[in-house]
């Protein structure tokens, strides 16, 4: 019986523990970094300042994370729906009573916190979509299974996409990395690729040399090989597909998207800018360049960093902390950093493979993705590979909501491989 | 249960974007330079502390220039919000146009740094300005010295300091930069390296909003400002501003030197401006009203005007004849009242008999003078006109004449002494003799000397043969050091003995000659009076002289331009300025005398001053077609009326708000 006890409970996983571990740490210091004036006074430890509030935020996950490895994974299974619909309605809600505090996110004042429904809809998502995999002779393979899956991860994305949070869209989106381990077809997602390649194209070029391009190609092609039905179909679909979608993509940026978000992209794609764009977007952008930049191969070394610490860089505790840390730890530091996730979403990913239920492999896939876009968006935006999309940086970036959300994240996840074996084959 | 694609893109995805993003920031962070200067310039501000200028201080002790506190009202328009536009206009003296105009102008330009909004503020505004700074939290000050100018005269030599350009910035090889000020003119120019000092430096952290965040470094690379040397000049300030009231509604020049050293005592410009009106906030206003000025005031006449010498050319030419031995002292030539050349006669003033060579200086007999001139020339000895001539030149040109001097002033003009070379060019070689060229032997034709020269000139005789370079600066000092300028002597190889027949000659002119009435009780005053013939109109009248006639101490030039006779005016003016600077006061006496130089008129002033709001200026224009139905109004001192004038505007127009005239506005506006 002990001895049984011991193979259904193994100790929970301790690289991703430690890699959890390692950039909350890392965070709380870096804000510091951020805000620390030079000067130890009394209201050192005041509530005022950010990283006491991280901190504390901290403490919180800490004691969260015990609380959720406490739980039965029955329990977390159960509640995976209610949490969903919960926050479902939290959603809805944030666009009548929310607060618009930065532009385009959206807060729910609770007094003492303020709660971004957002960053817990990513995980309550992942819960909802593990367990409707989860459920007896799910095959995904009927149209019905198909829709249902794709409503789960549609419906928040429809009211993030409301509030106008282009980079949590994002992350949403890349549910399809899920969907595809699931049993979708690769094509879908090279066929996200071509748009996104499309969108670049039609955005630096101009959309209509894009439309004539995709038609001649097309013509070409139906002469080479226009005996073959099938081919001639999927080549005429294709062709209108992409002449639309071009076309869409230029009307979504011209009409759909925010001035500030035009002029984001606009910078990204070495366009020229408005007189504004370059005193803000642009301006914003060099300066985090410059921070980065300026670190060097060991950097300026911890609490030096004059480009983050007098502000320079615009929300340095927040979207763009990695700006802090490329300035202050240099190329190295920035490279131990990318090596953590690496590490920590590999190791997340051979959990997820092990897990006997598709509960925890969806779930837990479904964080390495979440985790994985955060990151990627996050740090490419900081040096200019990415538009500035505003998303935190998982762990690190200030923030209660978003540090909660992903310490549910990973506790759960956890949580779930160390139980992995009570599971029946 | 296994399903789907094992295999994972996500697995592969993650790999390939830690690879592009490695890369990326490797390309960032190792690749590219540049990028540690730019967070460097980005936080370390370069504050410059301006050192205090040197003084100038005269000959007696007395401080000529001396510097003032001034404040530049900066501005960074990125922090500015909720500006009060009326309530700065209230506090700044200004109107609403100007202050949008320059905050739209720092917008388009620097607005993420402090940037001048208003430069060089006087301190009465400013001290309105700082009790209620707080309220404008984007508005910050920086203190700058101002040159001061307790005499308010001596512009032309003193000179001033202007913003240095493009130019001044290349040749100072990095010492200046934009926005600073450097001498432009004058003493200021000539001695700017040793005046100006060495700035100082101050490098701070700043954050993005320019607040200060500590030293860099420790302050390790600061450099705390080096004060300029003092400037010791040879000037009298007293004797200074007497010779420029004295010049007062007059053009011309006087300069004054002690004839042992070679310092310059006085330095007159006229009409000359006070210098305090080209500091400050209003330096531009005014200098383009001095620049306009039909009388060219911004004209150092001293080293700058060239007169035709006129008849004070005959104490050197006398000089030359006495050397050269065409004549004895005794030898003396009938005076029919004109000397005949062809069909031209140069006319001589009254009848002096038959004059030796005192008596026609005495009463600056023209004859005379042409028939040594031509003598001289002639002479058998010389092998042709052109060989005397040139032995002429060679003599005449050893009392500065046609030559720069070499004075701590820049812009000194050569004046004109004709060479052979010139006559043969005109005439042809070989075709021309005295009687030719016969105006030179009169100061007149050709022959053009600066005032400075003959004042030069008159310095020689009263050392009896020799001359010092002439100078203003004597010595600089700093901490107790002393730097004095090397003293190059000059002398002229005419005998003493000659040198006292003439000396004796021009004191018979003050005596009993041409310049009687410029005779001071008690001094023997030597000199020569000359009225100098003008095309464009009335004649200038010209003095120069020396007294006391033993151990001389003053020689001085005085040039009045169309005013007539020498002895009209510049040769009371020069009596004056030497009893002045000998005995200190003018004689009982002699007092009338003053007065009338000091109100003789014959020019009217200038419009300078602190520039007038539109208000004023529509006022003005109207006041202007008021002068114009009654004519020149003459004013007693320019500076004094023009400041008068606009506070008596001021008020008015506080009474009369009417409309603004917008083309008169921008001229308000520099």
């Amino acid at each position: 019986m002990i001895a049984q006890n011991k193979r259904a409970y193994d100790p929970i996983d301790s690289t991703v523990l430690y890699c959890y571990l390692f950039l909350v740490i890392l965070g709380v210091l870096s804000i510091f970094a951020t805000e620390y004036n030079g000067a130890v006074t009394s209201s050192f430890l005041n509530f005022k300042h950010s990283y006491v509030k991280q901190a504390t935020f901290a403490i919180v996950a800490g004691l969260m994370f015990f609380v959720i490895l406490g739980f039965d994974r029955r329990i977390l299974q159960l509640i995976s729906y209610p949490m969903y619909g919960i926050i479902i309605l939290l959603l809805a809600s944030v666009l009548f009573i929310g607060e618009k505090t930065k532009g385009d996110q959206n807060w729910i004042n609770l007094g003492f916190f303020k709660l971004q429904p957002t960053e817990f809809a990513k995980f309550a998502t992942a819960m909802a979509l593990a367990k409707y995999f989860d459920t007896p002779n799910m095959r995904f393979v009927t149209r019905k299974e198909h829709l249902t899956a794709y409503a789960i991860i549609g419906l928040p994305l429809l009211f993030v996409a409301a509030q106008g949070d282009a980079g949590s869209c994002l992350v949403f989106a890349a549910f399809i990395f899920v969907l595809n381990r699931e049993g979708l077809s690769d094509l879908f997602i090279y066929l996200g690729l071509y748009m996104i390649l499309v969108s670049v194209l039609s955005l630096m070029i101009n959309q209509y040399i894009i439309i004539g391009i995709s038609i001649a190609l097309f013509c070409v092609l139906i002469y080479w090989n226009w005996l073959n039905k099938q081919f001639v179909k999927i080549l005429t679909v294709l062709m209108i597909g992409t002449s639309l979608y071009t076309y869409s993509v230029s009307y979504i940026f011209n009409n759909v998207l925010e001035k500030h978000q035009r002029d984001r992209i606009n910078v990204i794609l070495g366009k020229e800018l408005t007189k504004e764009a370059k005193r803000g977007v642009a301006y914003n952008l060099n300066q985090s360049k410059i921070a980065i930049g300026s670190g060097g191969i060991i950097g300026k070394g911890y609490l030096q960093g004059t480009q983050t610490r007098y502000n320079y860089v615009p929300e340095t505790s927040t979207d763009f902390i990695f700006s802090a840390i490329g300035e202050e730890w240099g190329f190295l530091g920035s490279l131990v950093l990318i090596a953590v996730y690496v590490i920590m979403l590999l190791r997340l990913l051979l959990l997820a493979e092990r897990q006997r239920s598709p509960y925890g492999r969806v779930y837990i896939y479904s964080v390495v993705a979440i985790i994985f876009t955060h990151v990627v968006i996050n740090i490419g935006m900081t040096i200019g590979l990415l538009p500035v999309i505003g998303i935190p940086l998982p762990f690190l970036s200030y923030g209660g909501s978003s540090l909660l959300s992903f310490t549910f994240m990973i506790a759960t996840a956890l949580k779930l491989d160390s139980e992995r074996r009570m599971t029946l084959r | 249960m296994r399903r789907g694609n094992e295999s994972g893109i996500l697995e592969k995805a993650i790999f390939i974007a830690a690879v592009i993003l490695i890369v990326k920031l490797f390309f960032l962070q190792v690749l590219t330079p540049g990028y540690k200067l730019k967070a460097h310039d980005n936080v370390v501000k370069k504050v410059t502390i301006y050192p205090s200028r040197g003084l100038v201080i005269d000959r007696k002790g007395k401080v000529m220039v001396y510097n003032d506190a001034v404040y530049d009202i900066l501005v960074q328009w990125n922090i500015t919000k909720n500006l009060d536009t009326l309530r700065l206009c209230e506090l700044l003296n200004t109107d609403v146009a100007f202050v949008r105009k320059k905050l739209d102008e720092i917008k388009r330009t620097t607005p993420n740094k402090p940037t001048p909004f208003i430069k060089l503020l006087d301190p009465q505004t400013f001290a309105r300005l700082q009790e209620h700074l707080f309220e404008f939290p984007s508005f910050s000050f920086q203190t700058r010295t101002v040159r001061r100018y307790p005499f308010h005269g001596g512009a032309s030599v003193l000179g001033y300091l202007s913003e240095v350009t493009e130019n001044n910035i290349e040749q100072s090889s990095g010492y200046y930069e934009l926005g600073d000020y450097m001498g432009t003119t004058g003493l200021e120019q000539f001695y700017d390296s040793l005046l100006r000092g060495e700035k100082g430096y101050n490098f701070q952290v700043v954050d993005v909003k320019n607040t200060y965040k500590g030293k860099y470094k420790d302050g390790k690379d600061d450099k705390t400002p080096v004060a300029g040397w003092d400037m010791v000049s040879g000037l009298d300030a007293e004797l200074q501003a007497f010779g420029e009231k004295l010049m007062q509604g007059k053009v011309g020049g006087i300069v004054a030197i002690e004839p042992s050293t070679g310092e310059i005592l006085a330095y007159v410009s006229s009409p000359g401006y006070d210098p305090n009106l080209l500091t400050g906030r209003y330096r531009r206003h005014n200098f383009n009203i001095l620049f306009k000025d039909y009388y060219k005031p911004l004209l150092n006449r001293p080293i700058q005007a060239m007169y035709p010498p006129g008849s004070t050319f005959k104490a050197t030419a006398a000089l030359v004849m006495l050397q050269q031995h065409t004549h004895d002292e005794k030898w003396a030539w009938f005076c029919p009242g004109g000397y005949r050349v062809g069909s031209h006669v140069v006319k001589c003033h009254g009848s002096h008999g038959i004059p030796d060579v005192q008596t026609a200086l005495q009463y600056s007999c023209n004859s005379y003078f042409c028939k040594i001139y031509n003598d001289f020339i002639m002479d058998s000895t010389f092998a042709s006109p052109a060989i005397g001539y040139q032995k002429w030149w060679d003599m005449t040109s050893q009392f500065g004449y046609g030559k720069k001097l070499g004075i701590d002033l820049k812009g000194e003009k050569k004046g004109n002494l004709p060479s052979v070379k010139y006559y043969n060019k005109i005439f042809g070689e070989g075709k021309w003799r005295a009687a030719t060229v016969i105006s030179n032997s009169i100061g007149q034709g050709e022959v053009l000397a600066t005032p400075l020269q003959l004042a030069n000139a008159m310095a020689i005789i009263a050392n009896r043969g020799y001359y010092i370079t002439p100078k203003i600066c004597r010595y600089f000092v700093k901490d107790k050091k002393y730097r004095v300028s090397k003293k190059q002597k000059f002398i002229t190889n005419v005998d003493t003995v000659y040198y006292r027949y003439v000396a004796e000659g021009l004191e018979k002119v003050v005596e009993a000659g041409t310049a009687r009435g410029a005779k001071i009780p008690d001094i023997s005053f030597c000199g020569k009076t000359g009225t100098a013939q003008n095309p464009h109109g009335k004649d200038h009248s010209i003095f120069s002289g020396f007294a006391p006639k033993d151990n001389p101490k003053i020689a001085i030039a005085v040039f009045v331009e169309n005013a007539g006779f020498g002895a009209t005016y510049a040769a009371p003016i020069a009596s004056l300025m030497v009893e002045k600077y000998l005995n200190d006061t003018i004689a009982k006496k002699r007092i009338p005398l003053q007065e009338r130089m000091f109100k003789a008129k014959l020019i009217k002033d200038m419009e300078v001053g602190i520039p007038k709001t539109p208000e004023q200026l529509k006022q003005d224009s109207l006041a202007k077609v008021k002068a114009k139905n009654d004519r020149i109004k003459f004013v007693e001192d320019s500076v004094k009326t023009a400041k008068q004038k606009s506070k008596d505007q001021k008020e008015k127009a506080k009474q009369d708000s009417s409309a603004i005239n917008r083309k008169e506005e921008e001229i308000f506006q520099e």
